[in-house]
């Protein structure tokens, strides 16, 4: 499996746990391809009904589609850097959909789930 | 010319809102203090300078009438100064000559602003209210255009033209910047954010406007300030320890044209405090002030206000960083109280407070965030967000 599936598997208890980020999917039921360099597939995150999952085939087409760095994807997803990193040195593209849109969806579900890990901090 | 002290300090704390208090009572809270502080009362007081930078904030244009009756301060003289982030100083500087002139023995100079009340009573928007700040910039040809924000046009205009002029700051040093006071602000009671940060985190955090991210980015807080100013017979009357206004001067600039010679540069900063310096005498500040506090907008302003203040060469501030002369325990600490980053930040409120800060630190009465004291100098930089309107003030303590 690869770093950045991997640390969405990861991420995925936690997301589908709090109610915060449950609330936020709700209002987004979309499907994202990711197609990552140093990724052995691409795969599919899909957001339906308040919840998030992981499938590697969809029988529709995707509302975005994400290309770059996998090592960098994994560490927005573990909260260790922002989306806006990989966004502006380029090593994450987006071929459909709007990136202001999914920066605002990723980081408002991401910091629901890592504002403890914040404070803790 | 006469000599002026200052002789009351008040301050609330930072923070992010008070919802159960208007302006006119965080105001009359702050004055309260500044009045205990220097032991006199409302009838004390000859006039009154408000500072405060935005009305559409407050929900109340022209708030200086209804401050002056809240106040008790009826029948009085009084003016408002705005200067955008630069208010706090500007309004120092007409509170100063209105003393030094021998027009008012005790001045009130009081700041108040709240940053979380903007409302539209024609559509009933909370953010109609904000847009309205747009119109800060060029309205003419630019249409407010640049009034996009302090932070990328700070970066975009200030420190990425800085760091390809003269090689420096690194994106490293001005996160070090951003931790040093957020280190800082952990000891201050007043601080409105105390979370522990690395390098890393910093640079890691949220790109707001490249290179700058989030947490080298001030706040915005609720928050009121007040100081009393007299003339030296009163002060010395009322104070042991008055703390003397030995410079004070601004500079305004206007950024909308983007010249060449002003990309890259704080040349506000650097003319005030000329003329602060000459004012009091001093030749090499790094060496003869003991603390500075200055408007950290983003943390990259910090690294190039050293530079344009006189304490290293151009393109040489991030040395300062690296050899640790800036932080609490070094040669020359800047931001003990936490910064802009950390402590909080509101135009007006900031500055008033900081000098406040000053005073309290040259008369050793700063607690948690106290510095040593040899010279009995420090400065106070302000400085608009768009690099624009500047004031530089020089307070001494005389043993």
């Amino acid at each position: 499996m690869g770093e950045a599936k991997k640390a969405v598997e990861e991420l995925l208890p936690q997301l589908n746990a709090s109610k915060g980020a449950m609330k936020i999917m709700e209002g987004w039921p979309k499907a994202m391809l990711l197609e990552l360099e140093g990724e052995e597939k691409a795969f599919y995150i899909v957001i339906d009904q308040g919840k998030m999952s992981i499938t590697e085939t969809l029988a529709r087409e995707p509302d975005l589609v994400m290309h770059g760095d996998a090592k960098e994807i994994a560490q927005f997803f573990r909260g260790d850097k922002d989306i806006t990193h990989p966004l502006a040195h380029g090593h994450l593209r987006l071929s459909r959909g709007k990136s202001l849109e999914l920066v605002v969806f990723l980081s408002r579900i991401l910091g629901a789930v890592h504002r403890k890990k914040m404070e803790a901090h | 010319m006469r000599r002026v002290a200052v002789v009351g300090v008040g301050q609330l704390p930072y923070r992010s809102r008070y919802a159960d208090k208007t302006y006119l009572a965080l105001a009359y809270e702050a004055t309260a203090k500044a009045l205990l502080d220097a032991q006199l009362e409302t009838k004390d007081v000859d006039a009154v300078t408000y500072g405060i930078y935005c009305p559409v904030y407050l929900r109340q244009e022209q708030p200086d009438i209804f401050l002056q009756d809240y106040l008790g301060m009826q029948g009085k003289p009084s003016l408002r100064v705005s200067a955008g982030a630069a208010t706090g100083g500007a309004a120092l500087y007409a509170a100063y000559n209105q003393v030094a002139s021998g027009q008012a023995d005790i001045v009130l100079l009081l700041a108040v602003q709240k940053a979380s009340d903007p409302f539209d009573f024609y559509t009933n928007s909370r953010w109609d209210g904000y847009r309205k700040t747009s119109m800060s910039g060029e309205m003419n040809w630019q249409k407010g255009v640049i009034a996009a924000g302090p932070v990328p046009i700070s970066t975009v205009a200030c420190l990425l033209p800085h760091m390809e002029k003269y090689g420096g700051p690194t994106e490293e040093q001005v996160a070090k910047v951003s931790v040093k006071n957020h280190q800082n602000a952990l000891t201050n009671p007043n601080a409105q954010l105390k979370i522990n940060l690395t390098v890393q985190d910093v640079l890691n955090s949220r790109i707001i406007s490249w290179p700058t991210t989030m947490y080298e980015c001030c706040l915005y807080s609720d928050g009121a300030a007040a100081l009393i100013l007299a003339s030296e017979e009163k002060a010395k009357a009322l104070a042991d320890t008055p703390i003397w206004i030995t410079g004070a001067a601004t500079s305004y600039y206007s950024l909308h044209r983007l010249e060449p010679h002003m990309l890259g540069r704080m040349l506000g900063v650097a003319e005030a405090s000329r003329r602060a310096y000459d004012q009091a005498g001093i030749k090499e500040p790094l060496r003869e002030l003991d603390v500075v506090e200055l408007q950290d907008l983003t943390s990259g302003l910090e690294i190039i206000a050293y530079e344009e203040l006189g304490l290293c060469k151009l393109g040489e501030g991030g040395r300062l960083v690296d050899e640790g002369i800036v932080y609490k325990g070094g040669q020359l600490p800047v931001n003990p109280r936490g910064g802009c980053v950390a402590c909080g930040h509101v135009a007006g409120v900031c500055e008033v407070s900081s000098m406040g800060d000053v005073v309290l630190q040259l008369q050793e009465r700063a607690g948690g965030i106290q510095v040593p004291i040899r010279n009995g100098r420090g400065l106070v930089e302000t400085i608009c967000g768009v690099v624009s309107m500047s004031s530089a003030t020089i307070f001494a303590r005389e043993d």
